[in-house]
């Protein structure tokens, strides 16, 4: 869950330019919401997702995870939170370094950078190459080309999968953000989670052992063996509350429709099947419309429409029309936004 | 002639020693994407601290380390004022530049002399010497060796790619949970790091240790990268050719500098040769692309022209 409390922004504070691009914004995402964001230009719809990754500092405000602030936190260390595509294909990856790389970049975001561990290992690749099929550009036949070759459509489609991939975290790093994103007192929280991971390694221990001494054969004990060992995981990785919440800025503005459409569909699809907590920004109606289970409308630094459920199943281009303009006057509409390109 | 092809193999030494400085270059502008003006200093940083040590009577490999350290905490002040005072690089290395001059004299003036140390390698044991230049040059090849293989696997670790990423793309590496400013700093520690060891090495070739030993080193270093990368540009984009590259950058420039000494070329010169050949090799591919694309559009318009009075005409 994340909620965003009093959010200000003002660019050029002090001066006769001054302009207050968030003005007391308050949101609340619900775990699995997948928002749609409209608005026109300068409503501060980009500054919002900047605010909330941390590449822009907010002048008053909480952002909190699960009720954690986490506004006071670096953007790299932040980072490990959120995914974050950008609208600009050339933004979201590194040019000079290849797909591979790119990705094994991504995938090592929030754990330590290390010295004694190449960038990436051979059973990455393959997960790396099953990942990529999914986005059915043909990228897995390009891993070790370099980035800038790629059209605008295959970069953004990579930084997509790059902002949703994660390596599993570690024991230690889910007890770590178990006890930082805890909702109450921290040193309960850590009495609690270690509490759990002890059952839970103690109980293997003895299965285990039981295991050891029956009389299996060598080949049933080892699958035994394997199959404990994954419920141990499984059991442990329930308390991993950390799923990186997906934040797109207009990330398919800079691409042409049909492009477009295709990287829409896969976002859509990859929110549904990670059931990821997303904000999407977008220009165009149909598609605040058609995708997401949440529609929100900005002015002005505010949030001035907010439609979910089946009210939002029932928008049609035209009372978002009607809206737009109550809420911010004809001026503030493009032909694009009304024609959806 | 004799004379000039006695030079030659002097000259490959020379190289392969501004070649070991030029990968200091290399890291900072290339991968860092930051134009390190530190290292006219932090060269005669490493030079100074080990020609004092072993004027001092301590080993030369004593002096090596010590260089080499002298040259990273120069990187190490660079990198803190351009990332925590948030001091422009190019400014920041200038500031550390001017600063380690006053430094390099101190370091210098711990001896009984000043600003000139000589280490001769009849009075004193060096790893090499220009007075035995083959033994000089496989030393050298093996260090260079060394130091390609070390940095090619480096840059291949995840701490490696992290830096490579941040030079290429700030905002998507904090994106991706990289420390961009800690990589900074570590990469500007690196590159005045060699840079230094270079200095020392060429103290000890050279046999002494000069307060100008550095002036206009980072245009002799960019020299030796933009050669290189010319030529390997076309060969492959890997990063082990990429660094060979700019050895050969290097061997290249100070072949080039033995044949026009030979020729007569009046040496008062040679560095506004060297900034012209800098100059030549960044401008020249800039202007022709703009012209290229000049030309392009006024072929492409004249072709719409063409096209166009030609609807005219059916209409």
């Amino acid at each position: 869950m994340i909620e965003l409390r009093g959010i200000v922004k003002k660019f050029n504070t002090g001066s006769a330019s001054e302009t207050v691009a968030i003005d007391h914004l308050n949101l609340t995402l619900q775990e699995g919401d997948f928002v749609t964001v409209i608005g026109g230009n300068g409503a501060g719809k980009s500054t919002l997702i900047n605010i909330i990754t941390g590449s822009l500092p907010a002048d008053e405000g909480l952002i909190l995870l699960n009720n954690n602030d986490v506004s006071g936190m670096r953007e790299y260390t932040r980072a490990q939170y959120f995914g974050h595509v950008f609208q600009d294909p050339m933004v979201g990856t590194a040019t000079d370094m290849t797909v591979i790389e790119n990705l094994a970049l991504a995938f090592g975001r929030g754990k330590t950078r290390s010295l004694f561990r190449w960038s990436y290992r051979k059973s990455d690749v393959e997960f790396f190459i099953k990942q990529l099929k999914t986005l059915g550009l043909g990228l897995e036949d390009r891993l070790y080309q370099k980035v800038g070759l790629l059209s605008g459509g295959q970069r953004q489609a990579l930084t997509l999968l790059m902002a949703t991939i994660r390596s599993e975290p570690s024991y230690n790093k889910i007890k770590r953000d178990y006890i930082r994103f805890y909702d109450g007192n921290k040193k309960e929280a850590a009495e609690k989670i270690n509490a759990i991971f002890k059952t839970a390694f103690d109980e293997f221990k003895k299965k285990k052992a039981e295991l050891l001494t029956s009389k299996l054969d060598k080949e049933e004990k080892k699958q035994k063996l394997s199959a404990l060992k994954a419920e141990l995981d499984h059991t442990l990785r329930q308390y991993d509350v950390t799923k990186p919440v997906l934040l797109l800025d207009e990330h398919t503005a800079a691409l042409d429709p049909k492009t477009a459409e295709k990287v829409l569909e896969t976002t859509d699809r990859i929110v549904k099947e990670n059931n990821l907590t997303t904000i999407m920004i977008t220009h165009n109606m149909k598609d605040a419309i058609k995708y997401g289970n949440r529609l929100i409308m900005m002015s002005k630094g505010k949030v001035v429409a907010d439609i979910s459920g089946e009210e939002k199943k029932k928008l049609t281009i035209e009372t978002l029309l009607n809206m737009f303009v109550t809420h911010s006057g004809n001026d503030m509409l493009s032909d694009s936004a009304i024609l959806g390109n | 002639m004799l004379n000039y092809l006695a030079s030659l193999p002097g000259a490959v030494v020379l190289g392969l020693i501004w070649g070991v400085m030029a990968l200091g270059v290399f890291i900072s502008y290339k991968i860092l994407d930051i134009p390190d003006l530190t290292v006219d200093g932090s060269f005669v940083t490493g030079g100074a601290v080990c020609a004092v040590v072993i004027y001092m009577g301590g080993s030369f490999w004593l002096g090596l380390l010590l260089g080499l350290a002298a040259g990273i905490v120069s990187g190490l002040i660079t990198g803190l004022l351009h990332t925590l005072l948030g001091i422009p690089a190019i400014l920041a290395g200038i500031l550390t530049q001017l600063a380690l001059w006053s430094v390099n004299l101190k370091i210098m003036s711990l001896t009984d002399l000043s600003s000139n140390i000589p280490i001769p390698a009849r009075s004193f044991k060096v790893i090499f010497s220009q007075l035995h230049i083959y033994d000089a040059l496989w030393k050298i090849a093996l260090i260079v060796l060394i130091l390609v293989l070390a940095f090619y696997l480096f840059f291949g670790t995840q701490l490696g790619a992290s830096i490579r990423a941040t030079g290429n793309n700030q905002r998507m590496s904090r994106a991706q949970g990289i420390n961009t400013k800690f990589n900074i700093v570590l990469g500007l520690m690196l590159s005045n790091g060699i840079v230094a060891f270079s200095g020392a090495l060429l103290a000890m070739y050279q046999g002494f240790a000069d307060i100008n030993m550095g002036r206009g080193a980072i245009v002799i270093g960019l020299c030796a990268v933009v050669i290189g990368t010319a030529i390997t540009k076309r060969i492959s984009p890997n990063f082990l050719v990429r660094m060979v590259g700019v050895f050969v950058g290097a061997v290249i420039y100070y072949l080039v500098y033995q044949t026009v000494v030979f020729l007569g070329f009046d040496t008062d010169l040679l560095k506004m040769l060297a900034a012209i050949v800098v100059a030549l090799f960044l401008g020249v591919p800039y202007v022709y692309k703009n012209i290229r694309a000049y030309v392009n559009r006024i072929k492409q318009n004249k072709r719409l022209l063409a096209a166009g009075g030609n609807e005219n005409d059916r209409a």
